[in-house]
């Protein structure tokens, strides 16, 4: 049977990463030790306790942001805990002609999609029409595709790998951050305004099927099944050549199918409880980076800076109990490049209003046209620079 | 995971250790997503279908290009919006009174989407009335316009509810393909 649990690991963005121990001492020499398997459990037992008063205090006063909050720990915690991180998955399709990863963020949008179908004919969930920007979404999605490469990592895989102690990946947050400036300065304004008032002639609907219509809730649900059907069939038939499979233990690597669907569970919940936190969408990463530049500012600042502090917290737990915690740098031409992947990287975000988790994870499970243009871009992007940066043209 | 079961896997459309229960039980899984699957997309082609008969029947081209210097007048401080709905009466709005509130719900349902939208009321004695009414060849009132910035202006005629006039808003906004003839033409 083969893992996937290392997938993208032998030949991934992280290529060339060694652990090269700074200077200093203490835990900046060592990074922090492995807890024992006690005290993991602890951990793991407040964590879950935290999660039940969250629920119940949202049940009890429909105050949701601590649910909100609980919700991105969990996720957090679930990527780190399977290195799900979207370079490296999609990557892997060119580095070693590796479809799991693939397959992967296919389960995690179906899984996404299929929720949202189901609540979307119930009512619970009201799906409005978003602004369509073409140009924009085609643009950022190559400064995306590109720079996820460079930085390995998308915006919520280089906050967990700086998590990790990884030096590049650090680095790539600041780099994000500022290019997070850049998009979001006068000029970068200017700049996506007058890539917006580009057009062919082309208006494509916000989804590809109107979120009003009531057959809207019924492809979704549709497209869900067949597509999750078929993947379970291809797997267990060695069609796609591997099985569904892997762990689910405290201290090892999740599977990453298991954390796929975790991601999708997620969505379904964080859309239903989102407008009471006024916000409409399932789950976001960029707009919790662009919080770590102006935590509490106001009340809509404060929930993303909550959602941040909880992601990070959950990625730094994972990464504690798995004793992932360890500095590890890269040669000074890689550090530079990871910061300019990073840059590329928030401004692409910015331009195209939306990351790999707001976009594909999130806007591909609502057909949204824009989520699409920007996915499709993005991908092959990072397949053509994966093709001439890590393979060196092979 | 031992040697043996490695080579186990290895031996093409060899299954493992898995019991027939479980193949059964999954066999019927798949077959149970699949129907229900293909039972959604009917459903939804079925409601599309439907769907189509209620469409742009209701929808007028205007006469008026949206880069009009009259138009950009009468949306005034509003210019600055996305999208905006324009109500023309010709009398204080007696004659149909649930037509503004559903207007502005439409409104506030496209704003939520992240897209600014806003209501525009004018009666005649209005100084951009009367070029409004000329300018869209405009005969019947009241009169619901949906207008985006950035290209487009169609009359909404017969249905104002709060649905048909976000689907208004869906049209004006991008699909074009639909639109075959002159009399429900959308651009």
């Amino acid at each position: 049977m083969i893992e996937e649990g290392n997938i993208g690991k032998s030949a991934s963005p992280e290529m060339g990463w060694t652990d090269k121990i700074p200077t200093s001492k203490g835990i900046f020499r060592k990074g922090i030790k492995k807890p024992s398997q006690t005290t993991s459990v602890r951990i793991l037992i407040i964590i879950a306790l935290l999660i039940t008063t969250s629920i119940l205090l949202g049940i009890s006063t429909r105050e949701v942001r601590p649910l909100m909050g609980s919700i991105y720990l969990i996720f957090g915690f679930a990527v780190q805990r399977a290195s799900f991180c979207s370079a490296s998955l999609i990557s892997s399709v060119v580095l070693s002609k590796d479809i799991r990863g693939i397959t992967a963020i296919l389960i995690a949008v179906l899984t996404a999609m299929l929720g949202f179908g189901v609540l979307s004919s119930l009512g619970l969930i009201k799906v409005y029409p978003s602004k369509i920007s073409v140009v924009p979404a085609m643009v950022g999605g190559l400064f995306y595709g590109i720079g996820m490469v460079l930085s390995g990592g998308c915006v919520k895989g280089t906050l967990f790998k700086a998590t990790e102690g990884r030096w590049p990946s650090i680095l790539a947050v600041v780099g994000i951050l500022v290019g997070i400036i850049g998009a979001t300065s006068s000029w970068g304004k200017t700049l996506i305004a007058y890539l917006a008032k580009i057009s062919w002639n082309w208006n494509p609907p916000p989804n590809l099927v109107a979120s009003e219509s009531a057959s809207f809730s019924y492809l979704l649900t549709g497209i869900a099944l067949i597509g999750l059907a078929a993947i379970s069939l291809g797997c267990r038939r060695k069609i796609l050549g591997f099985r569904l499979s892997g762990t689910f233990s405290i201290n090892n690597r999740w599977s990453l199918y298991i954390v796929a669907m975790i991601i999708g569970l997620l969505g379904w919940v964080a859309f239903v409880i989102g407008p009471l936190v006024d916000r409409n969408y399932p789950l976001g990463a960029s707009h919790i980076a662009t919080s770590l530049l102006s935590l509490g500012f106001n009340g809509e600042i404060r929930t993303a800076g909550l959602l941040a502090s909880t992601f990070i917290l959950g990625s730094i737990l994972s990464a504690w109990i798995r004793g992932d915690i360890r500095w590890r740098s890269a040669p000074n031409g890689m550090l530079i490049l990871a910061f300019i992947g990073g840059l590329l990287v928030g401004m692409g975000a910015i331009i195209a209003q939306g990351c790999f988790v707001g976009q594909v994870l999130s806007g591909w499970a609502l057909i949204a046209t824009q989520a699409l243009i920007f996915g499709i871009v993005m991908i092959f992007t990072n397949w053509v620079t994966t093709f001439f940066y890590l393979r060196g043209w092979r | 995971m031992n040697q043996e079961s490695k080579n186990k896997e290895d031996i093409p459309g060899k299954q493992s250790d898995e019991s027939p229960a479980k193949n059964i039980l999954f066999i019927v899984i798949v077959a149970a997503m699949f129907l229900t699957g293909i039972y959604s997309l009917f459903l939804a082609s079925n409601l599309s279908s439907k769907a189509q008969t209620f469409t742009t029947d209701n929808l007028l081209r205007t006469a008026a290009p949206i880069d009009s210097d009259k138009i950009k007048t009468a949306l005034g401080p509003f210019l600055d919006m996305d999208f905006i709905f324009v109500v023309l009466y010709t009398s204080e709005p007696g004659t149909n009174p649930n037509l503004v509130s559903s207007v502005r719900s439409a409104a506030r349902a496209i704003a939520d989407s992240g897209i600014t939208s806003s209501v525009r009321i004018l009666y005649p004695d209005n100084d951009d009335f009367a070029s409004i009414v000329e300018q869209n060849d405009i005969k019947d009132f009241p009169a619901v316009l949906a207008v985006k910035k950035e290209g487009g202006i169609v009359q909404i005629i017969n249905d104002y509810s709060e649905k048909y006039l976000q689907f208004a808003y869906h049209r004006v906004w991008g699909k074009t393909s639909d639109c075959s003839n002159d009399k429900s033409a959308v651009y």
